[in-house]
């Protein structure tokens, strides 16, 4: 098929959508008991059931991941594609305001630093602060679209992931799983994407992430998200067949909260499908855990990678209608700015 | 020939060793190993007076926290119990640790919701009970829903079944459930209370001990899944992980200051179990089961340094014995805690040889 540029940024946003919607209804649970309540591997939109977070959602509903990244990418496009602090605090102050996503689903983290530039003071809590239990992966569900608008510049990507990261997660770990996310979208989204270079820029985005990090933002016990990433590519590229790889992800990398278990996994599922567009997600929703997440982010990196046309036709319509938001508008307004930078202007 | 030790100086190395790992990984839990260098000028090798913005802040050095202050009152009940492990017993193990010093400044997340439920007067209702757990502790926490609070009290149960599996996990599953009702909370305990069983029959050295772990973390998840009242979350698999440390300490040989960082970096130091334990039996394989080098990297492998700390110290202290640990650190500790370790060890030895008998 031709190479169509408003096509794989179409994609990554429909990807990371469809990932988020899908994983709604089996977040928090084992693989075993997505099969054992849906009574099948959960593969198109579903009602969330009520004992999780996104219980009351509608099929093709969205949590908090997509929701976060679709009104960062608008006030990004609004600001013409320049991303500095002004445009993300904006971006999550008009997020915090859709009650539907942010009262429901917004974390930790998130919630206490939107607090904190709405110009709340927030006072010293009487116990100990632990900044290590913020490394987690707020702020890589919403990166996907700084990918999307800097295709094949992993370096600009970097630069942006960064300053988006550091309003809300300022540990280098978070930096680090940001960065790679973005840069497997940025170069997801490239003519001459393959599985290698995609896995080979999520290495150079932790790797860069991680080192940038350990200069400029706190520093945080906890696993690598390089080494973790490491291992997660290594058996998604290794032997046995996707369902089976699923598997040895969840249980030797892990599907949780972690920025250390969340990125390298949804990476991982990208390299077990071969970058499959559905197939990718339908690997993170039915790991278990916190599949809402991490099949954001993989949806993003292989809805980029093969384009909206590869997902099931009433995928966009039923976010579209479901959710109230207009993703074809936002991709092509992606798509101008995309275009211009991949022609060397501004 | 390998010099025999006493069953006493086996039981005395564990609870000490647990205590002193304890006390030392006080003053760096949740740093990161560059903050604790840092922070203390170099690696932290003794007692350190806890700085201000660690849990144990106020606390003196040598002073212990949760990880040792529940396993030894939970083996004051067992013994006041004969040894008879239950899930009750557990609870009111439990319950007693609640009303102690140790409690406000340390109880963690799965231990202090049960302590707090257990004393409600209007206990909640199971299905509030677990949209509690649901909404709170899965998003407000970044992860471990099977914590590692499980393991760091599950070397009771081993000391008091030399060489008896079975047993050994049987009691374990029990005592677990008290606060930790899932299968992977139960293979991460399972899997050091069989190693410490395993180290206190003498026959054998790290290899033996560690099987034995690997079979207790295989053996206590399946049985746990038998259950009706257990409550499965998802998470990674400690068995697993617990293979990925041996492979990854196995590397390279001859132990290098690397395999902590490794270890570290690929299977993690924090209060996941998935992660807690299998790294302290990475570093129990790494030192070879020297108790104080092994201690020392756990007190520096950051994070949850005090429960891998106490790991590492029960995993070691049984199978070297107490004078694996530095002369005076005995004295010490009883005296700071106001604890009587001598006197725990002499009772698990009384009731073992009365059982025999």
């Amino acid at each position: 098929m031709e190479y169509n540029l408003h096509n794989r940024i179409l994609g990554g946003l429909v990807g990371a959508g469809a990932g988020d919607a899908m994983g709604a209804a089996t977040e928090a649970r084992t693989t075993e008991q997505i099969r054992e309540y849906f009574g099948h591997m959960v593969t198109d939109f579903e009602t969330p059931p009520m004992d999780t977070f996104g219980a009351g959602n509608k099929p093709g509903q969205f949590t908090d991941d997509f929701s976060s990244a679709f009104f960062l990418a608008k006030s990004i496009v609004d600001n013409q594609g320049v991303v500095d602090q002004k445009a993300v605090q904006k971006a999550l102050i008009d997020w915090s305001e859709h009650a539907v996503f942010f009262d429901r689903f917004a974390g930790p983290t998130t919630r206490l630093a939107i607090r904190r530039f709405k110009g709340e003071e927030i006072g010293e809590t009487k116990g100990v602060q632990l900044v290590t239990r913020q490394a987690t992966n707020g702020s890589a569900m919403r990166i996907s679209p700084i990918g999307l608008l800097n295709p094949g510049n992993l370096d600009q990507t970097i630069a942006d992931a960064i300053t988006v990261t550091m309003i809300t997660h300022d540990n280098y770990l978070a930096l680090s799983g940001a960065c790679a996310v973005a840069c497997a979208v940025s170069r997801a989204v490239m003519e001459d994407a393959d599985v290698y270079n995609v896995l080979q820029a999520a290495l150079y985005g932790a790797e860069e992430g991680e080192r940038i990090g350990l200069e400029i933002a706190r520093d945080v016990a906890g696993p690598s998200v390089l080494r973790r990433l490491e291992l997660a590519i290594k058996i998604g590229l290794g032997h046995g067949t996707p369902e089976e790889k699923m598997r040895e992800i969840a249980d030797r990398v892990g599907t949780g909260l972690h920025v250390s278990e969340a990125i390298p996994a949804a990476i991982g599922f990208f390299a077990a499908n071969v970058g499959d567009a559905l197939g990718s997600i339908i690997g993170a929703v039915n790991a278990g855990y916190d599949t809402d997440t991490v099949a954001t982010m993989v949806g993003a990196i292989a809805g980029a990678f093969q384009g909206a046309s590869a997902y099931p036709e009433h995928f966009l319509p039923t976010m579209e209608s479901v959710n109230g938001l207009d993703i074809s508008g936002l991709a092509a307004q992606i798509t101008e700015i995309a275009e211009k930078r991949l022609k060397g202007g501004c | 020939m390998r010099k025999t030790l006493s069953r006493y100086d086996r039981v005395l190395g564990c609870l000490l060793g647990a205590a002193v790992g304890d006390a030392m990984g006080a003053a760096t839990e949740t740093m990161s190993t560059r903050q604790i260098e840092k922070r203390f000028g170099g690696r932290v090798c003794d007692f350190q007076t806890p700085p201000d913005d660690v849990l144990a802040r106020g606390r003196k050095a040598g002073q212990v926290t949760d990880a040792f202050s529940i396993p030894y009152i939970l083996t004051k009940h067992l013994l006041n119990s004969d040894g008879k492990a239950s899930r009750k017993l557990g609870e009111s193990a439990l319950l007693e640790w609640g009303k102690s010093e140790w409690f406000a400044p340390f109880a963690g997340m799965t231990t202090r919701k049960v302590i707090n439920r257990l004393n409600e007067v209007h206990a909640m209702g199971v299905w509030e009970y677990a949209g509690h757990l649901g909404n709170k502790l899965f998003k407000g926490h970044y992860y471990a829903l099977s914590s590692n609070g499980a393991g760091v009290k599950a070397y009771p149960a081993g000391l008091l079944h030399p060489d008896d599996l079975p047993k050994t996990i049987e009691d374990t599953i029990e005592l677990t459930m008290a606060s930790h009702d899932d299968p992977l909370s139960i293979s991460g305990a399972c899997a050091i209370a069989a190693a410490i069983s395993k180290g206190m029959s003498g026959q054998g050295g790290v290899y033996e001990m560690v099987q034995a772990a690997r079979y207790g973390a295989e053996v206590g998840e399946a049985e746990a899944r038998k259950r009706d009242d257990i409550w499965v979350y998802p998470g990674p698999s400690v068995t697993k992980r617990i293979d990925m440390a041996i492979e990854l300490v196995l590397r390279g040989g001859v132990y290098s200051g690397r395999h902590m960082e490794e270890l570290r970096d690929l299977i993690g130091c924090g209060p996941a179990i998935a992660e807690t334990v299998p790294t302290a039996i990475g570093l129990f394989i790494a030192h070879q089961g020297e108790t104080m080098p092994a201690i020392c990297d756990a007190v520096n492998i950051g994070d949850e340094t005090s429960a891998i700390a106490t790991i590492v110290g029960a995993l070691c202290g049984v199978l070297k014995g107490k004078n694996s640990i530095c002369q005076g650190y005995l004295e010490f500790i009883e005296a700071v805690n106001d604890i009587d370790l001598q006197g725990q060890a002499k009772s698990i030895c009384a009731l073992l040889e009365k059982e025999e008998r």
